[in-house]
């Protein structure tokens, strides 16, 4: 089993990141240890296949059009921001003047047994507390998610 | 794009982007488009699904210009909201092994395309095809910190800075992924 720091050493070698003091304190391990020397061919066999190995371009299109892809994906997703605003406010107002309406139409209805009545408001008040913890949740995450990014 | 904006200094180019000028983002990311591309490439092994991440990844950038320090470099800041797309969109899919396997042409040899001994491209691409597999296997991480080092050739010292994890940690990583290469490449 190579140490920790044998490892620290072939691959800094292996990555030519090395100082000379190293290399020489990589070369005294291999000396005493078949089991560096063993592992180091390996390595140095993985960084031969990788060395050959490049990443396939993609069509030349693909550079043309990137700037123009990024453009219309911001522009879009500021309309869809738009209409998804635009959309609350409208369902929100139609809830607020509508719910009134309802409820005194339920309440009015004397063919409607009073059990049923209620069970429609507490209903009614279970589907408002569901939508403001799904907006509380979305909106921390959002919080959080924003600053994920940044270097401090 | 401009052959003037295309000169600009990035400083420059920032802090004109975070005034809303678009020219100036579109500037940063044509300046940036490739190696943006293809370190998402590296990390989903999917060429349309990097091409998807790297560009939703500008625009997420451009939407969050005004969080970006013109005095540090703009790709290492841009790279965080990448790799957190790329890592997201590889934990939620729960595809990475398929979409690598998938793509196996993600990779070639650099000789492909030139005249060469046939038994030679067919070793190389009996090689290529165990290294794609055997990348697959890696975890994001590992496979993230071999992908820099090999392919985009970062020193240890810069993928330190851009992961934000000391050089101890990119050398322990590397030793993993590499451990498991080796093994893909001696199957028998």
């Amino acid at each position: 089993m190579t140490t920790e720091r044998a490892r620290e050493l072939m691959m800094t070698v292996l990555d030519d990141e090395h100082t000379p003091e190293e290399l020489r304190e990589l070369e005294a391990l291999a000396a005493q240890s078949p089991e560096i020397r063993e592992e180091w061919a390996r390595f140095t066999r993985v960084k031969e296949a990788t060395r050959t190995m490049a990443w396939p371009e993609p069509p030349p299109e693909t550079w043309d059009r990137y700037w123009t892809n990024v453009y219309n994906r911001g522009e879009r997703t500021f309309a869809w921001l738009l209409i998804l605003v635009s959309g609350l406010v409208a369902a929100g107002w139609w809830l607020w003047t509508i719910t009134p309406a309802l409820l005194r139409h339920w309440f009015a209805d004397e063919s409607l047994p009073m059990a049923v009545r209620i069970a429609m408001v507490v209903a009614g008040v279970g589907g408002i507390i569901l939508v403001l913890s799904v907006a509380r949740e979305q909106f921390t995450t959002w919080r959080k998610e924003r600053y994920k990014g940044v270097i401090r | 794009m401009s052959a003037e904006n295309a000169a600009e200094p990035e400083a420059a180019l920032i802090v004109r982007a975070q005034t809303g000028d678009t020219d100036a983002f579109g500037a940063l990311v044509t300046r940036y488009m490739r190696p943006a591309y293809f370190s998402a490439l590296g990390l989903v092994g999917s060429r349309e699904d990097a091409l998807d991440l790297s560009q939703e990844a500008f625009a997420r950038a451009f939407r969050a210009r005004q969080q970006i320090d013109p005095a540090r470099p703009f790709y290492a800041w841009y790279y965080t909201i990448l790799r957190r797309l790329c890592f997201n969109f590889l934990r939620d899919r729960r595809t990475e092994r398929v979409r690598l396997d998938e793509a196996a042409p993600w990779l070639e040899t650099l000789a492909q395309g030139q005249a060469q001994d046939p038994a030679r491209t067919t070793e190389q691409n009996e090689t290529r095809r165990r290294l794609a597999r055997a990348m697959a296997t890696l975890t994001d991480v590992d496979r993230e910190v071999l992908v820099l080092k090999e392919f985009e050739e970062l020193k240890y010292r810069e993928i330190a800075l851009r992961l934000a994890i000391p050089i101890g940690t990119v050398m322990s990583r590397l030793y993993s992924a590499r451990a498991r290469l080796a093994d893909a490449l001696e199957e028998p």
